[in-house]
């Protein structure tokens, strides 16, 4: 936890591609446990942002703070940080080469430094967590798009991560797959993960989120309780954004 | 809630922002890092231009025996170029200990990138330092005239390379080609491979030992007989032809003694051959007894049966080759398929291995590591390998006088060839994975270099199969290149036996028989790649 009590805090974020101006001085603070969820038009600077938080994309200026470090520091070492949090892809990004439960392993022995023994115990356990044990030799092409989105799940959480990250994690999911994947990331906020959460399911943003964010063109528009921005919509964007996807 | 979107234009992060955000030590660490390489060079330049780059020779001299001490190489032996040099370690050296510093204390990226641009040019000018010391250890004097002749190129006179002369008196060793081993060594290996996957239960391990033995020396002297009757024959017939021949050496007195040179030479093969047999039988049998466990004696003795039938396959293939070719020259063809063979495939061990690295460096998003990579692939690339192989064994190689043999002078340098081509190749297949797969590793916390190890390079090295087994039929084939070297009848590879054989007995035939060769050797690999690539577009997503 940082000083502050917040898991996660952005400090002024600003980030450039070139000259386009992504992210315009993002302030946010995640408390533990806490279930954020983002939503906005495409380009509005939502998944950077999530990237933001793990260094993925390294903010132009500006700090992140996670557990009590500050990730933009030169002499952070992010590797030793990013172990404490996971992130789930659009696209999955499951090893290929590696079966679904080395995609698991791999991590655990070369970077937690558990035993092989041990480190296939806890994928077992991750992998009959989200339902799949019986698939733990599959290789990733021998799944369907929401079994491989849970592998690549239980590889986020078999790290025993602090705080989970979820890149639009349905988007590339046909639509009957994608109850299986959020029912997954439903249990995950009830177990009490703090989550920051890129969707475009309006759904699962009002059922499970506990505080919803707007951005547009890089900026934080509105926030506050999922239910009420659905409601009562202040500003002009967020309504016809939500006119558009509800 | 109002909401003021910002336009402001990206601040600079360039060369100002750069030089605006060391510190003294990080700005100390590239400085002299810059300086170390810097000196290196200038330095050489400097010496050698103040002691002059070529000997004034009279006209129509050549440097190579004018008068005097060349005076490059009294530059290049003069203690002002010592000065030069160890000058340079120990800048190189303060840079290193500055920059340790320097690592513990940087607070920007700018100030991180700066002190390890310090210690890679700082690197790269001591290890130029280093290997010039090395040089000034030998005959510089002789490397100069010989070699770094500068007017030699000012006047565009080509170097003159000694002329490959075949040797006739010197006969072909009649013995079991070299090719069957490799068939034998395979099968050893296939026939182990089959007692450690072969599921039925033991039953009576001395036994297994004494027919795996027995059955590989059975066949061994089957084909050893085959070996002592064709070998004395072409023996015979090589000495027929030769005959025709008009000898000035006592090789070629005597008829009667040629055959009895056959039939000796024959027993000895035979005596040769039956002992590497029973090593093969016994190795087998060791193995057996090894994987007792897994292996019932007629599953055993039914590999046994195979083992005899694939290996009289291959000694009918073997003769049919021989048939092809005249029987003379077909003992030489197998000597020079071993060649080629060792040749490709040392030359691939070093090159694909290289090559790797090589490419990891080109990739590199530091500039100061990506140079030299560059530098390198583009040379190799840039000039002809035939240039490279001649530059190496006819030029550097004996002007340095270092000890090196030309057999694997050849292999060093198609290797470093190889290096250079599959580097690209990699580079492609690195690149062409997902960027996602880069970072999903990297969100596990995985670090850059075990996520190359582990996710990236695999799953690259599985994309690059197809391309890199085509360099390596092009390798196969780029072997006949190093027929420039002098190599003894016996390194001679395909091309090489092929010439040797022709200049001997005026038999075109003998170009036939190594483009035979070439063929025995590239088919399968073309064979391979087709498959390989087939079973890749089928979807597979493991292929080995």
């Amino acid at each position: 936890m940082n000083d502050d009590g917040t898991l996660v805090r952005l400090d002024d974020i600003h980030k450039w591609f070139g000259d386009l101006y992504v992210l315009q001085g993002i302030d946010l603070a995640i408390r533990p446990q806490e279930v954020v969820v983002l939503i906005g038009p495409s380009g509005s600077g939502k998944s950077t942002l999530l990237r933001t938080i793990n260094m993925l994309e390294e903010p132009t200026e500006g700090q992140v703070w996670f557990d009590g470090t500050e990730l933009t520091h030169i002499r952070t070492d992010l590797n030793e940080a990013r172990a404490h949090m996971g992130m789930v892809f659009q696209s999955f990004n499951l090893f290929p080469h590696l079966k679904a439960i080395e995609n698991l392993t791999l991590a655990l022995i070369k970077v937690l430094g558990l035993s092989r023994e041990e480190a296939e115990d806890r994928a077992m356990e991750q992998l009959d967590h989200v339902g799949l044990s019986d698939k733990a030799d599959s290789y990733p092409s021998q799944l369907s798009g929401g079994q491989q989105q849970r592998v690549a799940i239980a590889r986020a959480l078999a790290m025993r991560p602090k705080l989970m990250l979820f890149d639009e994690a349905t988007s590339a999911l046909d639509p009957e797959l994608v109850s299986e994947v959020l029912g997954v990331m439903q249990d995950l906020a009830e177990e009490g993960m703090t989550m920051v959460v890129v969707t475009h399911e309006m759904g699962f943003a009002r059922e499970v989120g506990n505080r919803l964010l707007f951005m547009d063109e890089g900026a934080i528009v509105e926030e506050g309780v999922p239910a009420d921005v659905f409601a009562h919509p202040r500003h002009e964007r967020t309504k016809s954004f939500l006119s558009q996807v509800l | 809630m109002t909401l003021e979107v910002d336009h402001r234009a990206p601040p600079d992060r360039g060369i100002r922002y750069f030089m605006a955000n060391q510190n003294a030590l990080s700005w100390a660490s590239l400085w002299l890092g810059i300086g170390t390489l810097v000196l290196v060079f200038a330095g050489t330049f400097a010496v050698i231009t103040a002691h002059g780059w070529t000997q004034a020779c009279p006209e129509g001299v050549s440097a190579t025996v004018c008068d005097g001490t060349d005076p490059l190489a009294e530059g290049i032996m003069s203690t002002g170029f010592a000065r030069v040099l160890w000058t340079t370690i120990v800048l190189g050296l303060v840079t290193w200990a500055v920059a340790v510093f320097s690592l513990r204390r940087y607070d920007s990226k700018p100030a991180k990138e700066a002190t390890i641009a310090g210690m890679v040019l700082g690197a790269q000018g001591v290890a130029i330092a280093l290997f010039l010391m090395w040089f000034r250890g030998s005959d510089v004097d002789r490397f100069a005239r010989n070699f770094l002749d500068i007017e030699l190129i000012g006047s565009k006179i080509g170097l003159v390379w000694s002329e490959i002369t075949g040797n006739a008196g010197t006969i072909l060793r009649a013995a079991v080609p070299w090719a069957l081993h490799l068939a034998i060594a395979g099968l050893v290996v296939w026939v182990v491979w089959r007692m450690l996957t072969a599921d039925e239960p033991f039953v009576e391990p001395v036994r297994t030992v004494v027919l795996a033995g027995a059955a590989f020396v059975a066949v061994g002297l089957v084909l050893d007989l085959t070996g002592l009757l064709t070998g004395s024959l072409s023996w015979l017939r090589i000495t027929d032809r030769l005959g025709d021949i008009d000898w000035s050496s006592p090789l070629g007195e005597g008829r009667f003694d040629d055959r009895v040179d056959g039939i000796v030479q024959g027993v000895g093969s035979l005596l040769r051959f039956a002992l590497l047999w029973f090593g093969y039988g016994a190795a087998a049998g060791v193995a057996s007894h090894a994987a007792r466990g897994r292996l019932r004696t007629d599953a055993h003795l039914r590999v046994a049966v195979r083992a005899a039938l694939i290996l009289l396959g291959a000694g009918f293939a073997v003769g049919i080759v021989k048939g092809m070719v005249n029987t003379a020259t077909a003992l030489s063809f197998s000597r020079g398929a071993w060649n080629t063979l060792i040749l490709s495939v040392a030359g691939a061990a070093i090159g694909f291995i290289g090559g790797l690295f090589l490419s990891l460096f080109a990739m590199s998003s530091r500039a100061v590591v990506r140079a030299p990579a560059r530098i390198y692939i583009n040379f190799f690339r840039g000039t002809p390998l035939i240039w490279q192989i001649s530059f190496a064994g006819v030029g550097l190689v004996p002007a340095m006088q270092l000890d090196i043999e030309p057999y694997w002078i050849a292999i060093l340098v198609l290797g470093f060839n190889l290096a250079a081509y599959s580097a690209e190749v990699y580079r492609a297949g690195i690149q062409s994975i997902e960027r996602g797969q880069m970072e999903a590793s990297r969100t596990l916390g995985l670090s850059y270099l075990q996520s190359l190890q582990y996710v990236i390079v695999p799953q690259a090295i599985r994309r690059v199969i197809p391309p890199l087994l085509n360099e390596f039929v092009i390798l196969i084939k780029d072997t006949s290149l190093v027929s420039v070297l002098g190599l003894t009848l016996s390194q001679k590879e395909l091309l090489g036996v092929g010439r040797t054989i022709y200049s001997n007995t005026f038999d075109a035939t003998a170009w036939l028989g190594a483009a035979a060769g070439f063929l025995i050797i590239t088919l399968p690999m073309i064979r391979i790649v087709t498959i390989v690539e087939r079973r890749m577009r089928s979807g597979l997503t493991s292929v080995i």
